[in-house]
Formats: C-alpha cells, structure tokens, sequence
C-alpha cells in the first residue's frame, strides 16, 4: 500500500514537472544547454560531471524523448555542433594531462572530434604537445580558450589544416 | 549499487548516520515489499473491449481493420507470449495476476493496463490507430512504442496503408546517430565509501559502428539510476529503501561514465563484450526507446540498476530468462555472472583501471631512489635531476599526475594554489620530453581482481565446535557480501561486508532450543593501508544484535539477546612488497560502542573498544585473521574485558572452502570455544 502511494505521489510530480513551462526545465542547465551546460557553468568542472549526469540530463532526457525538447542533445544525444565544445569541457583535466605527453585515448578522441583522419592523429597528438606552453600559457586557461586556441594551431600546421576537417 | 547518484561522496560521518536509518528502515522495507499489491480492479476483457470501442467515433474509417487486429490477437494469444511480458516489464504475481515493474503514466495506453496486460495490448492498438487522445502533444503512440509496433505489426501482419503509419523520424534520427553495432556490458568496482555502490554497479555500453577503433569514449552508456537531487540523507536511505524515487534510463557520452568512475570515484571498469547479433541489437534499441520514456521506482536491493539493466538485454534475446532469477537482493556481481554463464553471450574483457589502480601500479615500478624523488616532489615540490634518463623522468611525472589526481577528487575537487602551481609546472616539463615511456603494462587485466572470478555472494556456513558451554553446532547465513577472511579474488581484498547475516547456535549439553548467535543488519569494515602516499583511515561500521553468552554476563543473562552499534577508525599498514599485493595488512580500529537491551542494570551501556588485527593471505586462497578487543563499558557491573579471536579460510572454489577458529575471552568466565566449519557460497 505504502509503496503504491509513494508511486502515485511520484508519478504525480513527474506529469506534474512534464506540463511545467519550458523555461522551468531551463534552470538545471545554466547556460540553457543541456548536458554541457552545468559542466560549462561550473568552471573546474570536477564533481560538476555527475552534477551534469543528475540534475541537468536527467529530467530533461526523459521529457525529452517524450516531447523533444533539449538544445544541447537529440534525446540525449550531444548535437554535432556543440560535440567539440561539451567533450572539450568534460575532458578539460585528462586533456591537459595527455595534450603534455603527446598522446592518449582521450586525446586521439579530441581529434578525431576535430575531423583528423587517423593517419593524422599522433601527428595532432604532437602538435599538441609541441605547442602545450601556448595552449595553456595562461594560468587562467578555461576548456573553451583551449579549444580555441588548440585549433586556431593546428589551422596553421601545414599537414594537420589539409587533413583535420572539422577545424 | 551505484544507482544513486549524488553529487558528492558521503563523508564518513554521513555515513553513520545513513547507517542508523538503515537500522530504522530495513524492517519497514521488508514489510513494504511483501503487501506491495495488486489493484483490486478487475475488469472482464469483453467488457473492457466494448468499452473501448465504444469511444471510437463512427466517422474514424479503419474501425473494422482495428477490431479485426484485436480479435486476431485474441485468437493468437498474443498477451501471453513472451515478448509482450518482456516488453511491458510483466511479472506474474499470485492468482495469476501481472503487474508491471513500470510506474511512468506514459507507458501504459489503458488505465489498468499496469495490470492487465490483454486490455494493454488492445488499447497500444487502439493507440496506434487514433494517437493518444488524452496527450496529444507528446510523441504519437506507433513512435513513442516503437518496440510493440514493431512486433505487433509483425506478429499481426498489420498493413502500412491500413493504419496510416507514421514516419518516427525523431526515433529514426536517435537510432541513426547513435547506430549501434555490438553491446558491452560494463561493471564498475565496489566502492564502499558510498552505501549506494557498495556491491558495484552495471550499465551497458552502445557501440557505435566505426571504421576506426579506439573511440570507445564517444560511445554511449545506457545507465539506470535513481535521482533523488539535492535531499537530506533521511529522506535518501526513506525513499532508496520504499521506493519513492523515479529511476531512470538514461544515456549519456561514455567518456562522462568514465570520468565518473574511473576519476572521480576510483573504480576500475570492466567491460564484458556481448555476442549480440544485429536483429537482437535492433529489437534492443526499439526498446530501449520506450525505457528512455518513462520511469520505474527505485528501489536500492532489488528492482535497482542491475535489475533493469537484466531487462533491457532480455528485449535485445528474449530467450534469455535473466530478471527472473532474483529476489530479495539483486548485487551487480550477480546479474554479471549470471550473464557470463549464458551460453556464448559474453565475447570479451577489457579492464579500464582507475586513477587510482593506475597511480599504485605506476608507484610500484618506481626504484627505491625514484620513489625518494617522488616523495621529495610531494613534500617539496622539486623538480627532477638531469641524471634521470627522459623516459624515466616521463614515467615519473606521469606518475605524479595520476597521484594528483586522485587526491583531488578525495578532496572534492579542492586543490591548494602551490600545489596547483607545482602540478601546472610539470605538465609543461613533461611537454617538452619526447620520449614516451612505456606505460601499456598498467592496462594488463589484473585476473585476480575479476569480478567474474570471485566467490559466490552469498554464503552459509555449518560450524561445530567445543566451548566452554561444551559442544556446540552453528549455522550462519549470510545474503551478502563477503568476510575479509574470504579469498580475495574478484573482490577488494580489504572490505568485509555483511547485510542481514543470521548466526544460529546450539549448545548439546544444555539442551535448550537454538539459540540467536548474531544478526547482524550491516557491518562494513574497510582497511586502507597507509602506504604509496596514500593516507585514508580505516573504519569499521557495525550494528545490529547478539546474544551475550560469551561475554561478562551473569550465567542466567546468557541467553539474552542485546542491540549493538559499533563504530570505529583507525590506521592499516600493509606489506606490499612481499611478493604480491595484500598480501599482509595489520590493523588498529579504535571507536565507540553502543548496546541496549534488558540485561542491563539501565537498559544500556557505551563505552570504547580498540580493536587491533592482523590479516595474512598465504596464498590467495588461504588466509588468516588474528583479532584482538579491549572493550571497556559503562554502567554495566563489569566494566571491561578482552577476547581475542583467531580464523583461517581455506577456498577450494568459487563455492566452497574450510574455517577453523579460536576465540577466548578473558574474565569472561573465561569462556574460549574451538570450532571447526563449512562454507558454501551460492
């Protein structure tokens, strides 16, 4: 009995959070986007991860699939457009970490985000490493100038600009 | 069970507490459990049938075509087949009755079709005919429900043209971009510094299909979990145990499963490649798009992550009768094994190791002089000497990386600025060595640690024994998990884990009825060795009751059985170089016990208790645990005593292995008892 109420109770607020206005939904993620947008918000973006995993996605998803609604993700799949950007921030630490030794998993994924063919990945991984001390030069280095700016390097490598497409 | 997400890790503290309302709780959601009903509405078919033609307008044109579907499903039987219980999450109940797991509205088209699942199948028709009339903005019935159209629309042979089908492009798109070529089954470790994950957690892994390997990140996780949000601790043990939170599936980027678990919590992945042909995957994702729709109440011991995660594969083969299998408590472990034991399912293992996993295997190929180095850079921040070859000093940075962070995350992302600065600094040294070291050995499979390897999860044991008291004959049971004495393959060498463990005692020369030894409700003791710069306390969490016959009672209070809390802390040392790891852990837990019960003059006593220990595996089937306590208690007439307790396990298998044990208790009458034991684990 007492677990047929506690269900109706939930299920009540769920239909009653499903009929609530759009920008009530928009609160979770700061920057209105999603899955990306806590992280995003949350600067170091450590344990901002399973904040991103519970509160932003989570309801959003669900009443995502059911009405479609979400501006970082097609039911919860991470849009094209921003993939760059969302991998960027979520990775930010393990990038830093494998863009100073040239190499690693997460770093060979960042590029092929990037549109790298993979004959031009360790040659990206490399560039990287090469270039670390501009990349994050500054103290105050956030995933996004370091997207950016680890871009804006490999435009102006002369094998990485004709083989990385999505620069 | 690592179906609660929260945003951070439960300090100790909290975790007492959540243990208290454990204690308070665990009766309740038994009793939750068992009257969790049927409703009593009970409604003839035909009539429901009637009914429901009744509401379709004259001018709707394919009236005939529906009712001819829902007679021909009739005569098929189709709401008893497998599928359609697979689909619809049925479980028979008594009288044959069914009752759906699902408790999201939307998944339902008849308002008793949680129950009843002939008038569900016939409204989902009805559905797919005339939309859902009561919603009409969310998605059309034949695309919220693409796993029954699917199979109904075969099962039925039913005509395109003859229903005006729709065109499910967002479905379409969702399955094309994920578009999902194999299926992995990942296992993420125990972690006892969170109640929610103690028995570890499953979710699967949706493998896209690519020309080029090594993108594993950018696959998706499709992950079950309970979102209570921001609450109190109260109201989380309240709900995860009756049952008040939604739990949802969910998908999310596998890179952020990663971060999470491997980071942020230090847990090694296991990842166990399925054998899941294309039309099994296909019939999956139909599926796991109606699952990502609604919602199930959470409930932390059996209809949990694994449980549903379970379902989701039986959508994929519904061959496999795999969520039946279960009751009362469903561990992660569990459901893993039990889909390794189904023929030619799993495929393959890949082990991805924590940050943690990583730093210890990295810090033992450290030399002795390199270690010092290590510490230096720790303690005064460094920088390398050039006598160091490149290699080395990339390895030793490296190394220095995977420790810092660690450490960050053990701090909850708060990092002191010149250990910032410090870490910042090598990074930009390790930029400039081109050399790479070689580091491949730390992803090699520790076999030891395999889940699938370990012993059964469950365990009951037959003692008989001398006492003091005479000869005696004990039964243990115990659902869950493990004893450190137990063999450590597959599991962390160092947690002890019981829930709801019942020991029974009888004594032959007093010829009275068994008598209750112990229950203990919970006891969690997890050693972390102090050693690689690691510095974590140890601690033990125990409660639940016991009878008093072997402590400082008159002879006539014996029998009389007394509430217990104990909670203590301390440090482990390990030797960890002697051959393998832990391989040798001694212990000290000093802490606080609380009893209660009628042979107290006042009802109760507290008091201290240090405990000191020492754990030795000879072999990683043998092992030895030596423990000594002084407890000293007030008000009670004797005030404070000492026993000591030595056992040995030996494990000749995943099911079966040997105790013997000695326990002494000084004063207490000196009461000491000699026995010898069989242990089975299923």
């Amino acid at each position: 009995m007492k677990k047929t109420l506690l269900s109706l109770t939930m299920a009540a607020a769920v239909t009653a959070f499903a009929f609530m206005p759009a920008n009530v939904h928009a609160a979770y993620g700061t920057a209105g986007c999603g899955l990306g947008a806590v992280v995003i918000g949350g600067g170091d973006g450590f344990l901002q991860v399973s904040a991103a995993t519970t509160n932003a996605s989570f309801y959003s998803q669900t009443i995502g699939i059911l009405l479609g609604t979400s501006e970082c993700t097609d039911s919860g799949v991470i849009k094209a457009e921003v993939e760059q950007k969302v991998y960027a921030f979520n990775n930010f630490e393990t990038l830093k970490k494998e863009m100073a030794k040239g190499e690693g998993e997460s770093l060979y994924t960042f590029a092929h985000l990037m549109g790298c063919s993979a004959e031009a990945v360790p040659a990206f991984g490399q560039m990287t490493q090469a270039n670390y001390g501009q990349i994050v030069s500054d103290s105050e280095v956030t995933p996004e100038s370091m997207l950016n700016s680890v871009k804006e390097l490999a435009k102006n490598d002369s094998t990485l600009s004709g083989t990385c497409s999505a620069l | 069970m690592a179906v609660i997400s929260q945003k951070n890790n439960y300090s100790l503290k909290q975790f007492s507490l959540l243990s208290i309302m454990f204690f308070l709780f665990s009766f309740s959601s038994l009793w939750a459990q068992d009257i969790s009903g049927v409703d009593e509405s009970k409604m003839d078919l035909s009539n429901s049938t009637r009914e429901l033609m009744k509401n379709i307008k004259d001018s709707d044109i394919n009236k005939e075509y529906l009712i001819e579907l829902i007679e021909k499903s009739r005569d098929l039987k189709l709401s008893e087949e497998r599928y359609w219980m697979v689909l619809m999450h049925y479980k028979k109940k008594t009288f044959n009755r069914f009752e759906s797991y699902v408790d999201g509205k939307f998944f339902f088209n008849d308002s008793e079709g949680k129950y009843e699942p002939q008038r569900e199948l016939e409204a989902t028709l009805k559905g797919f005919f005339y939309g859902d009339k009561e919603n009409p903005l969310i998605l059309h019935p034949q695309c919220r429900f693409t796993a029954r159209y699917r199979w109904l629309k075969e099962k039925l042979s039913i005509e395109p043209s003859k229903i005006n089908e729709f065109q499910c492009t967002r479905f379409e798109k969702w399955k094309k971009s994920l578009d999902v070529e194999s299926v992995t089954l990942v296992f993420s470790s125990f972690y006892l510094n969170n109640p929610a994950s103690m028995y570890g957690h499953t979710l699967l892994k949706l493998n896209k299909r690519r020309n080029i390997k090594g993108l594993d990140l950018l696959d998706y996780g499709l992950n079950f979990a309970a979102n209570p949000g921001n609450i109190d601790i109260i109201s989380y043990v309240y709900f995860g145990l009756l049952g008040g939170f939604p739990g949802y599936f969910s998908i999310f980027p596998y890179y952020m499963k990663v971060n999470e678990y491997n980071d942020t919590e230090s847990r090694d992945l296991w990842e166990y490649h399925l054998n899941l042909n294309g039309d099994e995957i296909e019939k999956m994702m139909y599926h796991i798009w109606e699952l990502l729709g609604t919602y199930f109440d959470y409930y932390y011991f059996d209809e949990n992550c694994s449980y549903q995660i379970l379902s989701a594969l039986e959508a994929a083969r519904p061959t496999l009768y795999l969520s039946d299998k279960f009751s009362f408590i469903v561990k992660p472990v569990d459901t893993l094994k039990l889909v390794s034991e189904q023929k030619e399912l799993v495929s393959s293992l890949k082990y991805r190791p924590s940050v943690l996993s990583k730093y210890k295997i990295m810090y033992s190929n450290l030399s002795d002089k390199e270690a010092e180095l290590f510490s230096d850079m720790l303690s005064d921040h460094i920088l390398l000497p050039d006598d160091l070859t490149p290699e080395r000093k990339a390895f030793i940075i490296e190394t220095f990386f995977e420790f810092s962070t660690y450490k960050k995350y053990l701090n909850e992302g708060q990092v002191e600025e010149s250990e910032k600065e410090y870490y910042n600094k090598l990074l930009l040294l390790r930029s400039k060595i081109d050399e790479k070291p070689n580091i491949e050995f730390i992803n090699t499979i520790p076999e030891n640690q395999n889940p699938l390897s370990g012993h059964e999860s469950t365990h009951a044991s037959a003692n008989f024994g001398y006492s003091g008291r005479g000869y005696f004959t004990s039964l243990v049971f115990a659902p869950a998990l493990r004893d450190h004495i137990d063999s450590p393959v597959g599991y962390s060498a160092y947690s002890q884990l019981y829930m709801f463990a019942v020991g029974m005692k009888y004594f032959y020369e007093e010829k009275k009825y068994p008598q209750l030894d112990y229950f203990k409700l919970m006891e969690v003791i997890s050693l972390s060795p102090l050693n690689r710069h690691i510095y974590r306390p140890s601690w033990k969490l125990s409660f639940g009751a016991k009878s008093g016959y072997n402590e400082l009672l008159k002879k006539e209070d014996t029998d009389r059985i007394y509430a217990y809390f104990t909670y203590g802390m301390g440090p482990t040392f390990e030797s960890y170089d002697w051959g393998y790891l832990d391989n040798f852990a001694w212990y000290t837990l000093i802490g606080a016990e609380l009893n209660g019960g009628y042979l107290f003059h006042k009802g109760y006593r507290a008091g201290t208790v240090v405990s000191s220990g020492i754990l030795w595996r000879m072999t990683l089937f043998w092992s030895w645990k030596i423990e000594a306590n002084h407890h000293w208690m007030y008000p009670d007439y004797k005030n404070d005593w000492f026993d000591f307790k030595a056992k040995t396990n030996i494990g000749f298998n995943q099911s079966f292995a040997l105790e013997a044990a000695y326990e002494y208790h000084l004063k207490a009458d000196n009461y000491n008892e000699i026995s010898a034991s069989v242990k089975y684990y299923f």
